[in-house]
């Protein structure tokens, strides 16, 4: 997977087409554009997982380099589609022509986000397991795979926006993490020891403990015992920087336990209050684009990337990654000849 | 002389080059040029120029090095300067790093590791958490055997470790190589006792260090000081160690190349085959518990290395009497 190209041009097209279905059709172009999750609505298909993001007995998703994009990034953007945050995916989708573009254009600072690195980008979906009941639990999780191109437009498109929530304050962004960690590879990492990227989009807590259960159900793992949240995100971690997003679209925002509790395991790097939602794609891409290291968030600025308040939000990141040298990365001196090296592990 | 203000001297010097018609308008009267350069270079650099000074200090930093050249009658490339730091020679190749001396408006000896291509960025970033959680453990006697880690940066994707250079120290391999076999194991003694020291610290912090080799024990003869320099492969006790040392190969026990996970039996393991290999003649008694160290089983292996010191401690006054100073003098050259 992952091995075409993004093209703007495709996701005109694309838009065109849906368009001139939802005046055909007379209905709203969100419809049209949605229309997986619009079918299960009006009734018209079983409400079930698209089998394209479904989870349940996949062994591996891979992100691999190949000759396309020698050298893949991976990005997994995993949001929560209960109550408000049921506009994500939708603000994802719009903007997705830009988050790509952000990644691949050269910038006005001369220099590419990613370097020569590739994005690969996995979407996915958490709402909350029993909340899901009435659906046998169906979509609970669901989650594509790497792609480059417009399969990433197909995997938010095709994406069925549950929007139940349980009433409770958790989700089940352990399940997504349970995921990530045991059934994706990618070789960013094991090529070049990098870390990828998942980013959790949400308002809520995730749920301490995963039960043997709720990983049967939704994945089809045979687990012994019980996992902590904790446990599952220390595995996580070891492969990818894991962010989460607390986008600015309900009460939960200003909730300051809310804030705590994902500090508290992720890092006060690692937790991003975005004041406007709109630009989830730009808070997405400088996160990436700092840990990647080849800008820092002066030049981000520089950019129009980051305003304002995304580059406050930023700061602890870019702190905690260490302050980018920009002057100097010109006149760096030459790497000496060879060395006796590392034989990496 | 402008009005002092909260960036001095930036704001005095920017001023300086501002008015400059020469490079020798810069300099008083007697002053070395080169080191005024580079002093001016550095304090200049718009890399470390606050929000609002970034222009300015790009225009001067430009100048001045137009103005150098005017003085020198030749072309010079400007001081490479890192996060304030004023490159001054190369020092040496690292395995994965270039290392480089410089000179921060703080401290005078300061050491750059430039790592030499992004994909071992992130061993850069071990040795920057392993130091940050070590200057933070106690107890605070057992810092004086960690290097001062400055910052950390990153320039074109790739990461610079900045530290403090330790003056006057030689590694192991150095002193073993420059006594051409000479060495008295007496000077084994002391210097196995400071690593253990350390590595108990270490390993009581839960860090593994993961590359305890010749070449990262660095000594100070004078006072038998030591740093365990170079956390690049260190890992949190229970994970594995991320890389080996291609030179050293042979230092490493099984369980490195297994991907086993380290515990403090590794840095024991790799301490004591050190010795083992560079050490020659030594007393059976030393021998005997190098052996046990070398274990190639982790599970036969001690894993507590102040406990070892213990046993190092009260062999050595078996041997040698009580403990006394014992002078390392390093041949000239």
């Amino acid at each position: 997977m992952g091995g075409s190209y993004y093209s703007k041009d495709d996701y005109k097209s694309r838009t065109t087409s849906r368009v001139n279905y939802a005046s055909a059709m007379g209905i709203t172009e969100d419809k049209a554009t949605f229309k997986y999750d619009t079918d299960i609505k009006s009734g018209a298909i079983d409400a079930k997982v698209h089998a394209s993001l479904e989870p349940k007995g996949v062994k591996i998703r891979e992100s691999r380099d190949s000759d396309a994009h020698p050298i893949s990034v991976p990005i997994a953007v995993i949001t929560d589609t209960t109550g408000s945050m049921q506009e994500v995916p939708r603000m994802i989708q719009k903007a997705l022509s830009k988050l790509m573009g952000h990644f691949l254009d050269d910038k006005a600072s001369g220099k590419k986000y990613l370097g020569e690195g590739y994005p690969a980008i996995m979407i996915g979906a958490v709402d909350d397991y029993d909340a899901m009941a009435m659906f046998k639990h169906a979509g609970t999780f669901q989650i594509g795979q790497f792609e480059s191109g417009i399969e990433i437009d197909d995997n938010l498109t095709n994406l069925w926006i549950t929007g139940h929530g349980g009433g409770t304050y958790e989700e089940e962004y352990e399940l997504a993490a349970y995921f990530m960690a045991r059934h994706t590879v990618h070789d960013h990492f094991e090529k070049r020891g990098r870390k990828g990227y998942v980013f959790f989009i949400g308002d809520e807590h995730a749920y301490d403990v995963l039960s043997p259960r709720k990983i049967s159900d939704i994945i089809g793992d045979t687990v012994q015992d019980a996992l902590q949240f904790s446990d599952i995100l220390k595995e996580l971690q070891e492969k990818y920087n894991v962010f989460f997003i607390i986008p600015q679209m309900t009460s939960h925002y200003n909730d300051k336990s809310l804030e705590k509790y994902w500090i508290n395991l992720l890092g006060q790097q690692n937790v991003i209050k975005l004041q406007d939602p709109a630009k989830i794609c730009e808070c997405i891409v400088s996160a990436v684009a700092i840990c990647e290291e080849y800008v820092g968030i002066d030049e981000l600025v520089a950019d129009g990337i980051a305003d304002g308040a995304l580059s406050s939000a930023l700061v602890p990141l870019s702190k905690a990654t260490g302050e980018i040298s920009r002057y100097s990365a010109e006149n760096l001196p030459a790497v000496s000849g060879p060395a006796g090296g590392v034989d990496r592990l | 002389m402008p009005a002092k203000t909260k960036h001095e001297p930036l704001e005095s010097y920017l001023t300086a080059i501002e008015k400059a018609k020469t490079f020798k308008d810069l300099l008083d009267p007697g002053a070395d040029p080169e080191k005024w350069w580079k002093r001016y270079a550095r304090v200049c650099h718009p890399d470390t120029a606050p929000a609002g000074y970034k222009k300015r200090a790009e225009e001067a930093f430009k100048k001045l090095g137009e103005l150098y050249t005017g003085f020198t009658k030749k072309a010079t490339s400007s001081p490479i300067v890192i996060a304030g730091c004023v490159l001054s020679e190369a020092l040496t190749k690292g395995d994965i790093c270039d290392l480089y001396a410089a000179e921060s408006e703080k401290d005078p000896n300061v050491i750059l590791k430039i790592v030499r291509g992004p994909k071992d960025n992130d061993l850069m970033d071990r040795e920057k958490t392993a130091l940050g959680h070590l200057w933070k453990a106690e107890p605070e006697n057992f810092r004086k055997y960690l290097p001062i880690f400055i910052q950390g940066v990153k320039a074109s994707g790739r990461r610079v470790n900045i530290l403090h250079h330790d003056q006057n120290v030689f590694s192991l391999k150095d002193i073993v190589d420059l006594h051409a076999g000479n060495l008295d194991f007496r000077h084994i003694v002391w210097m196995v006792n400071r690593a253990l020291s350390v590595l108990g610290f270490a390993h009581h912090a839960g860090v593994i260090h993961g590359a305890v080799l010749p070449c990262h024990l660095l000594y100070d003869p004078k006072d038998h000081g030591l740093k365990l320099v170079d956390w690049c492969y260190s890992c949190t006790a229970g994970q594995s160690i991320p890389a080996i040392v291609r030179d050293f190969s042979m230092h490493y026990p099984p369980e490195v190349k297994k991907k086993r996970p380290a515990g403090p039996w590794t840095d024991i393991y790799m301490l004591m085959k050190s010795i083992n290999i560079i050490a020659g003649n030594m007393p059976k008694r030393f021998r005997d518990l190098i052996q046990w160290c070398v274990t190639e089983s982790p599970a036969s292996r001690p894993d507590d290395a102040w406990n070892i010191q213990e046993r190092w401690i009260n062999l050595a006054k078996e041997e040698y009497g009580p403990p006394k100073f014992f002078a390392l003098n390093m041949p000239k050259n």
